[in-house]
């Protein structure tokens, strides 16, 4: 394990590698005087192209919430970043088998008696799988994706933008996966468990009927909440929408700092307020 | 044997700008010696690199007997310190790669620097400046021209200037740390050109070329360091490379790997595989 004491930041941050077999790049950020409150956060980074889009973000909450008392722990799902698993073997299933490991190693590292998650995009739908068994834990979703084939849609219409400005004959998803076995999407391989993940595992079926907090935020510099979210809020009492006036691409990043500074203060505030 | 994350472990590496959250890769079979240092592009992102591609990198070089190192500059994703807001091709992030040659130094390791994009220029830079630290170089999309002291140098017309002289905007900068850091940048930068020699241009190919860029590609040929340039077909920066005749520059012990599509961002599996076979291939055929 790795350790660093920011006495700026009043963080003091443990990185490591955790779970077996495979194992899971994650960091912890606890607060630096140790005294931290009995509620920690697990932080499920989103997958693809939205991995790196969203690092700055989680890390900037991570350090805010353990400043404020919070400690957090952040992970690499398998198949990305710095954990193991090729990237083509990434599923679903195996992105909530992960929360579970991290919620599990969370609730033997970060010394808290309750835990609250949050996720972004497609990983939205394997934290609200995993907590499914868990009643009442608080769960924050940053631009949750709803409905995966509508996510991959985006995803293929994004590429076929960027393949508008490069040489090769555009080739349908089916074909590509039955030549070389995955979808190259923007440079990330997608499997075809992965592209294929059943249309009936929405947010809305994978959240079910456990009661729970849920924030959900909204990164759009609009008056109005999509109609997609507006769909979950009024199927649950318990979700709370909020919009971050946070234009984000997702699908193609630039070389800038990352927006959302709105969406990590919310955020910031709704666990704090647990 | 193919390495992974057992073979792997975090180190915080100590430099002058913070603390560089960094990520290890032992080989799993009988080490080579040298240790293969990762530096990035540009950008916000963590050090498992574009699409992931410095993971895979390190744990294929590993299994050829390299120890590897990625690290995230200051500022950046794990690492501490304060990042800069705009990343620029004259303020190269050497400070942090001269962490690393430490890091390796301490083990008895050669490091060969292996950069993308404006890390690659890092590297060459590296490299320069540290004579006799680097055993080897790969660099990935370089660009040969200073691109953000051009923007931000010549494009602002003068009436940009004349506004940040009203009295509101000089106590807004004097009251935001981030922009008196700004402005100090932007002073240092005029104060460098205002004391340059003007030099012949004779033999150092094109205007747009960075002087800077050849001074620190002279050194490295002058130490006879071994390069590899990688570059996709479809980069513009290949076109840059090839007018700027480089290559005839870097001399004997360079070498330069031209993939199918582009390199720069590495938006295609294809050319990523090609790239890290390229890179591969070259490391197997000069450490044999």
């Amino acid at each position: 394990m790795a350790r660093r004491i920011d006495s700026n930041l009043g963080v003091v941050e443990e990185v490591e590698f955790f779970g077996a077999p495979e194992r899971l790049f994650g960091c912890r950020h606890l607060p630096a005087d140790g005294a931290g409150r009995d509620l920690g956060l697990v932080i499920c980074s989103p997958v693809l192209c939205d991995f790196g889009a969203n690092y700055r973000r989680e890390v900037a909450l991570a350090r805010g919430l353990a400043a404020a008392g919070v400690p957090v722990l952040r992970y690499h799902p398998r198949g990305c970043g710095h954990s193991d698993g090729a990237r083509v073997d990434l599923t679903l299933d195996t992105l909530v088998a992960d929360v579970a490991t991290a919620l599990a190693h969370a609730e033997e590292r970060l010394g808290v008696t309750r835990l609250a998650v949050l996720a972004t995009r497609l990983s939205s739908l394997a934290a609200a799988a995993a907590l499914r068994d868990r009643p009442g834990v608080p769960l924050a979703l940053w631009e949750p994706v709803t409905k995966p084939r509508s996510y991959f849609r985006a995803g293929l219409r994004a590429r076929a933008v960027h393949r508008l400005s490069s040489t090769g004959p555009p080739e349908e998803p089916e074909a590509e996966l039955a030549r070389q076995g995955y979808l190259d999407l923007l440079g990330i391989p997608v499997g075809r468990a992965l592209y294929e993940t059943a249309a009936e595992r929405t947010l809305a079926a994978e959240l079910g009927d456990a009661p729970r907090p849920v924030l959900l935020v909204q990164f759009e510099d609009t008056a109005a909440v999509r109609s997609e979210y507006q769909a979950v809020v009024d199927a649950r009492p318990d979700v709370t929408a909020r919009l971050c006036p946070c234009d984000e691409s997702w699908w193609f990043i630039p070389d800038r700092a990352a927006p959302g500074d709105e969406a990590v203060a919310a955020t910031r505030e709704w666990i704090l307020a647990r | 044997m193919t390495a992974t994350a057992v073979d792997e472990y975090p180190v915080f590496l100590p430099a002058s700008t913070g603390e560089l959250l960094g990520v290890v890769t032992e080989p799993p079979g009988r080490p080579n010696g040298l240790a293969a240092v990762f530096l990035r592009g540009a950008g916000w992102r963590p050090s498992s690199g574009p699409r992931r591609t410095q993971v895979s990198a390190a744990r294929r070089l590993a299994d050829q007997g390299f120890h590897a190192l990625r690290f995230s500059y200051h500022g950046l994703a794990e690492s501490g310190g304060t990042g800069d807001e705009i990343v620029r091709l004259d303020r190269l992030y050497v400070a942090d790669a001269r962490a690393a040659l430490d890091w390796a130094a301490e083990r008895d390791l050669r490091p060969v620097l292996v950069g993308n994009c404006f890390g690659a220029r890092t590297a060459l830079a590296t490299a320069a400046k540290v004579p006799g630290a680097v055993a080897g170089l790969v660099l990935s999309v370089p660009p040969v021209f200073d691109f953000e002291v051009v923007r931000r140098r010549d494009r602002r017309p003068l009436r940009h200037f004349a506004r940040r002289l009203r009295p509101s905007h000089v106590l807004a900068v004097l009251r935001s740390r981030t922009r008196r850091r700004a402005l100090g940048r932007t002073g240092r930068g005029l104060v460098d050109i205002a004391g340059r020699k003007v030099r012949p241009r004779s033999g150092d190919g094109p205007e747009w070329v960075s002087r800077r860029f050849l001074a620190h590609l002279d050194a490295v040929v002058d130490q006879g360091i071994p390069t590899l340039f990688v570059f996709g077909e479809e980069d513009r920066y290949y076109e840059d490379f090839q007018h700027a005749g480089i290559l005839d520059r870097a001399g004997l012990q360079a070498s330069v790997a031209v993939v199918p599509g582009r390199v720069h961002g590495l938006t295609s599996v294809a050319t990523q595989d090609a790239a890290l076979d390229a890179i591969d291939a070259w490391a197997a055929a000069t450490w044999r």
